[in-house]
């Protein structure tokens, strides 16, 4: 299969200028380098590294280590690449040069701030995940042994839940939300919008209370200070400001309420 | 004699289980191992929620028939093995045809959001290889949304205590423990050969370490980054399927690679556009005239040679994959009669897929996912214009031999610790890293199945494994595992120091765009066997030009470099294995098409290419071995076992086909009993 | 599992009190904060009636029984928890509306803002007269001659303390019409996007119509005259003292206010 004439270069450069540090505990490494790299058709933030890669050096002529970062689906699914470009938060792999950068402007390319970093572009999102446990992101099933199929739900009911449930844990939302920092222990967002998702499945809602109990805690639903970033940066276009309501509703009223019904 | 407590070992130590890879295939083994009390380290490459499963797109099979067409089990088994040209061992398709509507329902309680019918039932749509609707999907972003639900399970199992035999939750333990960012680099096998666990590598801090385990199951998914650009992750390098081959497990049928018929042409990956669009009723075509120029929604329906509808009346668009990537190859590259371009002035490598005679709505209510990635990668919309497709590498029918265990009906004996086992005993191996359930051609749709029904097969085939073994790995001496550690702290050093300064040295990410263009040009659609003679030429000469391999990077943090010489090092391997096993076999089946030899040859070739490796450079095919199962010698050979649906030729152009024998349309030979194994 | 998580489902369990004080933060926002700011604002407004309809409404005011308690308890307190938390709020957060500006960021950013400067305001106003008032430097009174020579002080002929008024009216006003639309977001009455465009509509008007209220006793104790007075011309015939009244006693025609050069 021929096709790989795509590879052929075209003589025009793409010019990236890359945040790096070496480990968390140098922060005297801390630098900008540039790089200068050719331009290949559809080409994106992800290939444009990787031909740093193949050729690691800066526009000043020296020799370094090749940039690190994270990628794994190149097709905004896995959530890997997320970082900082040109000061926005968005998924490397689709983030096209014709698009950002089409007069061979400078791309900015940085980590993202609210995560410990591990190296270059690397940080370490494992508080997201953590929060994933702490909000019960799940549906309590009996065991995996056949029970028949799971509860009827209307055309209109899955429409309404599947966006939800694209969230790729990618970051976008919490780097942009004001609200997710070090001085709060807000489960962000994303958190919140699992919670809503569970809570409307049939079965998840079994569950509804307890989950709920789960962000009326430290860092829980009243973290939010509704400045909407989040929902302008989420890549999957989740309606996160929806789901952060919602979820304040009800928690509101199980605040108000609840304590009647016990 | 087994050991006396499968919880805690003879020291006193929690006995753990190593599950590599949690991808579909890796977390449905976690599950049912916890299910089974056993508790589970689960070591993975990136977050198990960024396995490459969450590419797949268009759904996963189960002949539920909602819709009432008389789809059964029993058509679902025998279109498997029909698409796959029987190359399959049909008892494990068997349990997986059977079982299909039982793990979509799981599925469906686990809140996968799967599109409905007006009823509330789950909807299915139709793919690749059959005439059925036999594909639940939820949007196109199945895999995705299958991957999270077993994400969100197994993370349940994260903070569930081990309990002993008592009843007692142990403090400390619980039933997963996660080990993310980290790379498998081998296994620990004792002085009988027998896997007690792993070595693997934290990419962040670069430490060694081994893990003990009484069993490891490897679920490391595809190796599609060996052609270079593929229609898989980044990840996909099938390094750790590759180092257990090297550590002697035999590696199955690793020629048959599949070439998706469409995806996006891009520079650094070829973005796959689900069969689903077909399913939906997406139309292949090229315009008549090789030399239109004119916008494709300008050019009337009879001016359009709609390639697949012609060439295969039968099944349309929906041929299997193997035939459609052909037909298309053959009309771009022999015809020259690809999407002709004005401003190159020639026939592109490109044909139409065209949803536009679509309704907007319901597009987007079932293929979004895709004609956003369409959309955003290629920047035309979809909805309006035609896409712009080519054939990609897509997925690997080959990959670790595992064994199975048959029962009286002919379908997989549950609990039998022979099922998903390697044939180094302790190691399993489930999902696209082993080869079990395919054949010669993956039917679309039935990958996500056969991962998620090997998870199932394999966490109760080693539980009890692990009951039958006399002594855990955790009462072995230390001695073993520090041996083998050291052997891979020493391997890490090599690579970091080698050929450093040296002048000449090369750089592994130009060696690996090097070895993946050759295998993208040379070992996918269409194969020769004087071509690939120089294929294996040239990777010999790879072979030593990654000696002189200087890693780009020193540094002791997440280095990268190191990580990626080390996985191309292994991709060069598997890569012989790929080549060689293409150019011996003479025949065309599957996905294997050598014009030179156009027919399948059942005679000669109806049968597993086993490999084996002997030393860097050279790989023994084998026709049969013996390996060790739970204290009990087994006997295997190269036979396919086609004893529920008799070989036949396949015919496409024909509707039906496929299921001729299950619906009756032909009779049913008898059975040639073709044994496997004894 | 979820039996332990719902163990204790009082009001005041340890596991909300969180969400429970946050709440707290946003009630009291509304009410009493809130709602005494727009109340206060009505009242002061007596003032452009002259001096003797907003001495009467200050003496009902301070005839009122159990000023003390209600003072206190009502207001004080809680604003002190309000503002408190408030500050807490603010400077916890991390800003980052240079590189996301949306509408939505700035009002979040502003929110915080406002926060602060009507922290120094209220602070500011309260020591000028309640606490002059509590201290006995300052008869209710004299409330109103007192506020119109401070207001109309001008440096350079621009009336600062006047414009510092309206500027911390503005402030306070911005950050009571933006937390009305906060509040109705997380109290669950605004869970659509729909309903929460609707709902910032609608508290911008109102914002903007007590800003307006609030504004203009302001600049009426500044310059002598209200916004509708300089628009539509001043009416005569009232009885009551006025601002001009009180500064043509004290001070040379020419100019209005006292000259702090
Ligand atoms: C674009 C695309 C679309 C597809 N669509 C469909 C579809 O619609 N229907 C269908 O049935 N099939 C589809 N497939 C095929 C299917 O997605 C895969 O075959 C399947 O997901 C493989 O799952 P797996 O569990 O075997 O491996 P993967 O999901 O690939 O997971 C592998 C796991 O192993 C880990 N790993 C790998 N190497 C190491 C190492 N060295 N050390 C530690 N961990 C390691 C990884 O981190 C990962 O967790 C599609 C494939 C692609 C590429
Ligand atoms: C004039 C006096 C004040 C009034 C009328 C007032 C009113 C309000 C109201 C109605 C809210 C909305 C509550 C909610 O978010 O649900 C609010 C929120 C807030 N107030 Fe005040 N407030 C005043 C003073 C202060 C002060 C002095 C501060 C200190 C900085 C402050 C800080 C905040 C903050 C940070 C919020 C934001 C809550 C959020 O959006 O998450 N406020 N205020
Ligand atoms: S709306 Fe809430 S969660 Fe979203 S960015 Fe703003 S503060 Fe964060
Ligand atoms: S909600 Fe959106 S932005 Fe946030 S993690 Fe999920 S996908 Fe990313
Ligand atoms: S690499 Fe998966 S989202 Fe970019």
């Amino acid at each position: 299969m021929a096709n790989s004439d795509t590879t052929k270069g075209t003589g025009r450069l793409v010019h990236l200028r890359v945040k790096r540090q070496d480990s968390p505990d140098l922060p005297e490494t801390r630098r900008w380098e540039e790089f200068k790299v050719p331009y290949l058709p559809q080409m994106n933030i992800i290939s444009a590294l990787q031909q740093v890669q193949k050729e690691p050096r800066t526009v000043d002529g020296k020799d370094v280590a090749p940039v690190v970062w994270e990628s794994s689906c190149l097709e905004e699914v896995c959530g890997a690449c997320t970082m900082v470009i040109n000061g926005r938060v968005r998924q490397a792999c689709s983030a096209l040069v014709d698009q950002i950068a089409p007069n061979g402007e400078v791309i900015q390319v940085e980590p993202m701030t609210k995560f410990p970093l591990v190296r270059d572009l690397i940080v370490d999102r494992e508080r997201m995940f953590q929060d994933m446990k702490k909000v019960k992101a799940w549906i309590d099933i009996d065991g995996t042994h056949e029970l028949g199929p799971g509860p009827r739900e209307s055309p209109e009911a899955q429409q309404e839940r599947y966006p939800l449930s694209r969230c790729m844990t990618c970051g976008c939302c919490v780097e942009a939300c004001p609200q997710y920092n070090d001085s709060t222990q807000f489960v962000g967002p994303f958190a919140l919008n699992l919670v809503r998702l569970f809570n409307m499945h049939p079965s998840g809602a079994l569950h509804k209370n307890a989950r709920l109990e789960t962000v009326m805690g430290e860092g829980g639903v009243q973290d939010c200070g509704k400045s909407q970033n989040c929902v302008e940066v989420c890549p999957k276009e989740i309606p996160l400001v929806d789901s952060i309501a919602q979820v304040s509703r009800d928690a509101t009223k199980r605040l108000l309420f609840g304590w009647l019904l016990k | 004699m087994a050991a006396k407590s499968t919880i805690r070992s003879e020291g006193g130590k929690v006995r753990r289980v190593i599950v590599v890879g949690g991808g579909l295939a890796g977390l449905m083994t976690v599950i049912k191992l916890c299910e089974a009390k056993v508790p589970v380290d689960l070591i993975s490459l990136v977050p198990v929620k960024r396995s490459h499963s969450v590419c797949a797109q268009g759904g996963i099979n189960a002949s539920v028939n909602t819709k009432g067409e008389g789809d059964s089990p029993q058509i679902h088994l025998e279109e498997t093995a029909y698409g796959g040209d029987f190359l399959a061992n049909q008892p494990p398709v068997k349990g997986m045809a059977e079982a299909a509507p039982g793990i979509v329902f799981m599925l469906d309680r686990m809140g996968v959001p799967f599109n409905r019918t007006p009823e509330g039932l789950l909807d299915f749509r139709r793919f690749g290889g059959t005439l059925f609707h036999r594909t639940a999907f939820a949007g196109a972003t199945t895999g995705q949304q299958l991957l999270y639900a077993l994400d969100e399970q197994v993370r349940r199992y994260e903070i569930a205590d081990v309990v002993d035999e008592h009843g007692v939750s142990i403090p400390g333990e619980k039933m997963v423990r996660k080990f993310e960012f980290w790379d498998f680099l081998q296994t620990v096998l004792d002085d009988n050969g027998t896997c007690v666990g792993c070595v693997a590598q934290d990419l962040k801090t670069m430490q060694i370490k081994y893990f003990q385990g009484d069993a490891v199951v490897l679920a490391t998914g595809g190796c599609g980054i060996i052609f270079g650009r593929s229609t898989m992750s980044v990840i996909c390098t099938g390094t750790a399927a590759s180092s257990v081959y090297q550590q002697g497990a035999v590696y199955a049928n690793g020629e048959f690679i599949q070439v998706h018929p469409t995806a996006i042409p891009g520079a650094d990956k070829l973005r796959l556009i689900s069969e689903s669009a077909r399913g939906e009723g997406g139309r292949v075509w090229v315009p008549k005239d090789a030399k239109d120029q004119r916008n494709p929604k300008e050019i009337p329906e009879k001016e359009r040679d709609y390639i697949l509808e012609r060439m295969y009346p039968g099944y349309g668009n929906l041929v299997p994959r193997d035939i459609a990537s052909r037909a298309i190859f053959k009309t771009c590259f022999h015809e020259k009669r690809g999407v002709f371009n004005p401003k190159t002035g020639r026939n592109e490598n490109e044909v139409y897929l065209d949803l536009t005679h679509k309704d907007e709505k319901f597009l987007r209510s079932k293929l979004a996912g895709i004609l956003e990635i369409y959309e955003k990668f290629a920047g035309t919309d979809p909805y309006h214009n035609p896409m712009k497709v080519f054939p990609a590498v897509h997925y690997s029918m080959g990959g670790l031999w595992v064994d199975f265990e048959k029962d009286a009906r002919g379908s997989l004996k549950t609990g039998s610790p022979r099922n998903h086992a390697t044939n180094i005993p302790g190691l399993y191996a489930v999902g696209e890293a082993e080869y079990q359930y395919h054949g010669a051609n993956r039917l679309g749709a039935n990958s996500l199945l056969s991962c998620i029904y090997a998870g199932m097969v394999a966490g109760p085939s080693v539980a009890s494994y692990q009951k039958s073994i006399a002594k855990s790995a955790f009462d072995l001496p230390k001695s073993t595992f520090e041996k083998a550690e050291k052997r891979c702290q020493e391997d890490y050093e090599r690579i970091l120091k080698q050929n450093q300064g040296a002048s000449g040295a090369e750089n592994p990410y130009k060696l690996h765009q090097e070895l993946g263009d050759m295998m993208l040009r040379d070992v996918t659609i269409e194969r020769d066997n004087a071509t690939l003679e120089g294929v294996l030429t040239k990777i010999s000469e790879l072979d030593e030009r990654v000696k002189k391999v200087a890693c780009p990077d020193g540094s002791q943090r997440a280095n990268q470099g190191a990580q990626f010489v080390r996985h191309l090092e292994n991709m060069l391997v598997l890569a012989r294995v790929i080549a060689q096993g293409a150019k011996n076999r003479d025949e065309s089946r599957g996905a294997h098409y050598k014009p030179a030899f156009p027919k399948r040859n059942d005679a000669d070739w109806m049968r597993t290419t086993l490999a084996k490796h002997e030393q860097k450079g050279a790989v023994k095919y084998v026709r049969e071995f013996d390996y060790t199962c739970a204290g009990q010698s087994v006997h295997v050979t190269d036979a396919v076992d086609a004893s529920l649906v008799a070989p036949r030729e396949r015919k496409y152009e024909q509707a039906g086909a496929a299921s001729a024998a299950a619906t009756g349309k032909i009779q049913q030979p008898a059975a040639s009993e073709q044994q496997k194994s004894v | 599992m979820s039996e332990a998580a719902l163990a204790d489902q009082s009001l005041f369990a340890q596991n909300r009190r969180a969400f429970l004080l946050r709440k707290l933060h946003s009630l009291t926002g509304v009410a009493p904060v809130g709602a005494f700011m727009v109340f206060h604002l009505w009242t002061n407004a007596k003032a452009l009636q002259g001096q003797e309809p907003f001495d009467k409404a200050v003496a009902e005011i301070t005839h009122t029984p159990y000023l003390a308690i209600a003072e206190w308890g009502l207001i004080l307190l809680p604003l002190l928890f309000h503002a408190g938390y408030g500050v807490k709020l603010a400077l916890d957060a991390k800003y980052n509306v240079s590189k996301y500006k949306t509408t939505r960021n700035w009002a979040f950013t502003l929110q915080r803002v406002t926060g602060l400067l009507a922290f120094a305001f209220i602070a500011f106003h309260l020591y000028e007269y309640w606490g002059k008032k509590l201290t006995g430097k300052l008869a209710p009174e004299q409330f109103y001659p007192a506020l119109c020579q401070n207001m109309s002080a001008t440096v350079k002929g621009i009336p600062v303390v006047g414009l510092l008024y309206v500027l911390g009216i503005a402030a306070s006003v911005f950050h009571f019409a933006n937390g009305l639309w906060g509040f109705c977001f997380s109290w669950g009455v605004t869970v659509s996007r729909r309903s929460q465009q609707m709902a910032a509509a609608v508290f911008g008007v109102l914002g903007v119509a007590i800003f307006l209220l609030g504004a203009n006793t302001a600049i009426y104790f500044a310059t002598g005259s209200s916004v509708q007075d300089m628009i539509f011309g001043k009416k005569g015939g009232s009885d009551a003292r006025t601002c001009v009244d009180i500064l043509q006693q004290t001070q040379k025609p020419a100019s209005v206010g006292p000259v702090i050069d």
